[in-house]
């Protein structure tokens, strides 16, 4: 059964937004440190320098990715705030600001 | 007796197999990754449980946004920590690097009197005490200069693994989260207001960037990479990093938005000016400053928004903090500052200064608001004061000298920047400005003058439009700043500035004359032709400071502190003025392509200007024409 968050449309917009913009900087960043190489260090340096790279690169991906799962998340909530499941609109609630965590859920009419 | 025991010659000892210039390139990345980091942790903190939430901690454990800013913390810690980590060890590789020198040398000194020591032991001309005394002297020699090495040798390694362990120190999450518990990393609101605070002060400044600590510097260059990059009194490796952070960042995120959608037209010309930038640096990032070891290419100043999305920039190429020869070139009406189009002449005009000395530093400086070249098509552009167009208002600045003297009051006080932040006092000083950029070139050395904190040496300025006063004293008083002039005498730009022989001198005196008292450097003078004249924006088709000319050997000569070549300056007898020249241009040119360029290039508006346009040209569309006596007559009595 659908429902509906009861958050004021603008701070439903600007998380978006704000969501979007996170993912977008973050797919950059993750672009930028895939280009980041030990080459032409010593070996001991170049191995380190690599494989830090490395981990904070799939790191930076994974945070990437919960951005961007953030964004679509909004993306599902219509104009009239409806959304498809209880459990949906929890994971947008909690994607809200800290201030917003409350706001209450209730079954569309 | 036998003889004395010589010491064996020293071998070759390693290089630096790490280049601070590689692993600067390493802290660039990673530093613009952290800033963007910073970036994202900002926003996502601001919605998130506060930090001394005290309330059920499964409740902020089930707030996906304060999970989020928690996990985009850590990994912004981790890339901030390794940003210090590469930063501490290409300072230590440049350090290692100036220290390997005098060894080397030492060691070649060193094997080259052992071998003539052996061999005039071998010949019999060194014996007896005096071999002695040689072999003992050259054994203590060869021991200290071992272990000379040997300490340089195990420094390297240190340094090494030292970087390494910090590397290590963040290899997982659980790892640099608790590296995040036991050291935070430090806070910036403080740091950033006492910049604030300090920031028209560059001799504060840098007293006070001094006393932070590696830490403290990333810490303020990751979160606020634009303040830092634009505060004169950092120094220049400082500035240079917080660009290349700032315009990481901003790069980025432009070009995914980009991705995602149209953007508006400022956007996408700030887009390109950042692109243009990002390709400057990618160009030269195997390019070594030979002086420090570290890069060549340092962007002390870049904003791609600045005046309407023209940009401004400041880069240089060496370090002007380091180089004993510091010459800064200002172009003109033509520049375009977010794109960094004359890059080109400072690299000449570097390559033509190392042929005379090896510690160099140019810098283009295009930190001002440059009237478009888009926007200037034509000498009548420039010259009509009262045209109103709001489609060419960016012109104006042309005719008037309010942009250039606030050009030139920023050209001084980055000056005076670098004053404060350079590593020795026997520095060699030059600003060349061209075109508009010699008015704001001489703003600056009027700024500079009087105070006398700015260690000014020379101006010299290329086919200038005007200059503040009737002479050099006007300019710069006692402060024996050195002026130079160097102008094309069919170059129709640098006949604008008044002079004995006339001249509409909007903008000030023309300082090639011999009347303004400054010294004329030589300048090759080129053909008159009809769209070297009338086509304004190619400064008469000439190239002051190109390959192979004139200009450049003299300018070059002059930043080194040599002599140029000078020629007497312009006085009543010896030049043509603006009238007499587009006459002769005309009178010159075939009818065909007089009526083109007229058209092409403006000239119509030119003739508007100073009166009534003579008959052949109320046409219009314009006809063939053939430059008549009545109108060679009226166009020098309108331009004269």
């Amino acid at each position: 059964m659908a429902v509906t968050i009861a958050v004021d449309y603008g701070v439903l917009r600007e998380t978006e937004r704000g969501w979007g913009v996170a993912a977008g900087d973050l797919d950059g960043a993750v672009s930028r440190l895939a280009l980041v190489s030990g080459a032409g260090m010593s070996p001991l340096v170049a191995a380190e320098v690599d494989a830090f790279v490395l981990r904070w690169w799939e790191e930076t991906t994974a945070i990437a990715a919960l951005a961007s799962s953030a964004r679509a998340s909004f993306a599902q909530v219509g104009a009239d705030y409806r959304i498809t499941d209880r459990l949906q609109a929890e994971r947008v609630r909690s994607l809200l600001p800290w201030g917003e965590r409350h706001d209450a859920i209730r079954a569309a009419r | 007796m036998s003889a004395p025991e010589l010491p064996d010659t020293i071998g070759e000892f390693e290089v630096l197999r790490c280049k601070a210039a590689g692993v600067g390139t390493i802290g660039s990345d990673l530093r613009g990754v952290a800033a963007t980091l910073q970036d994202v942790r900002s926003w996502a903190d601001r919605g998130a449980a506060p930090a001394d939430w005290s309330g059920a901690a499964a409740e902020a454990a089930g707030h996906a946004r304060t999970r989020f800013a928690r996990r985009a913390d850590v990994a912004q810690s981790a890339l901030q920590r390794a940003t210090v980590a590469t930063t501490d060890f290409e300072d230590r590789l440049v350090a290692l690097r100036r220290r390997r020198r005098p060894l080397e040398l030492e060691r070649e000194a060193l094997n080259a009197a052992i071998i003539r020591a052996e061999q005039d032991l071998r010949d019999g001309t060194l014996t007896g005490p005096a071999a002695v005394e040689t072999a003992t002297r050259l054994r203590t020699r060869a021991h200290r200069l071992t272990a000379g090495i040997d300490a340089w040798l195990a420094d390297v390694e240190a340094a090494e693994t030292s970087y390494v362990a910090a590397l290590r120190r963040l290899d997982t999450v659980a790892e640099a989260r608790r590296e995040q518990q036991r050291a935070p990393l430090p806070r910036t609101d403080g740091l950033r207001h006492r910049l604030q605070t300090l920031g028209g002060d560059a001799a504060a400044v840098a007293a006070w960037w001094r006393t932070l600590s590696v830490a403290q510097r990333q810490a303020l260059i990751v979160a606020h990479p634009d303040l830092v990059g634009r505060t004169d009194g950092i120094p220049v490796t400082g500035r240079d990093r917080a660009n290349r952070a700032a315009i990481a960042t901003r790069l980025g995120r432009l070009q995914r938005r980009a991705d995602d959608g149209p953007i508006t037209a400022d956007q996408q010309r700030v887009l390109s000016n950042l692109e243009a930038v990002q390709k400057v640096i990618d160009d030269h990032r195997n390019d070594i400053d030979p002086m420090t070891g570290r890069g060549l290419l340092n962007v002390i100043e870049y904003d791609p928004t600045a005046y309407g999305g023209d940009g401004t920039s400041i880069v240089s190429l060496g370090n002007p903090d380091h180089a004993v020869h510091v010459a800064t070139y200002t172009p003109g009406f033509t520049t375009d500052g977010g794109q960094l189009s004359d890059l080109g002449r400072i690299e000449d005009l570097r390559h033509e200064m190392r042929r005379h000395v090896d510690s160099v530093a140019t810098i283009l400086y295009e930190s001002y608001d440059a009237p478009s070249p888009d926007e200037i098509h034509s000498l009548g552009d420039v010259l009509d004061a009262s045209k109103r167009d709001p489609a060419v208002a960016d012109a104006f600045g042309v005719t008037n000298s309010a942009d250039a003297e606030d050009g030139g009051r920023r050209l001084a006080g980055f000056l005076d920047g670098l004053d404060v932040t350079r590593h020795h006092h026997d520095v060699d000083v030059t600003v060349i400005g061209h075109s508009y950029g010699s008015v704001v070139a001489s703003y600056a050395a009027q700024d500079a003058a009087p105070h006398g904190t700015t260690d000014l040496d020379r101006v010299v300025l290329l086919a200038d439009p005007g200059a503040p006063g009737s002479n050099i004293h006007d300019l710069v008083g006692d402060s024996g700043i050195r002026v130079y002039a160097g102008a094309d005498d069919h170059d129709p730009v640098s006949l604008i500035g008044s002079g004995p022989h006339g001249g509409p001198g909007r903008l000030g005196a023309d300082p090639a004359t011999a009347a303004y008292g400054a010294e004329r450097i030589g300048e090759h003078t080129g053909p008159v032709s009809v769209g070297g004249v009338l086509g304004f924006g190619n400064h008469g088709s000439r190239n002051y400071l190109g390959p192979g000319t004139e200009g450049l050997a003299n300018v070059a000569a002059l930043a080194t502190g040599g002599t140029p070549h000078v020629v007497a300056g312009r006085d009543g007898d010896n030049y043509q003025n603006l009238g007499d020249l587009t006459a002769h241009a005309l009178l010159d040119a075939t009818p065909g392509s007089v009526d083109n360029l007229l058209y092409d290039h403006g000239g119509k508006q030119l003739l508007h200007l100073y009166g009534d346009l003579p008959g052949p040209l109320q046409r219009a569309p314009l006809g063939p024409l053939a430059p008549t006596a009545e109108l060679l007559g009226t166009l020098k009595g309108m331009l004269s």
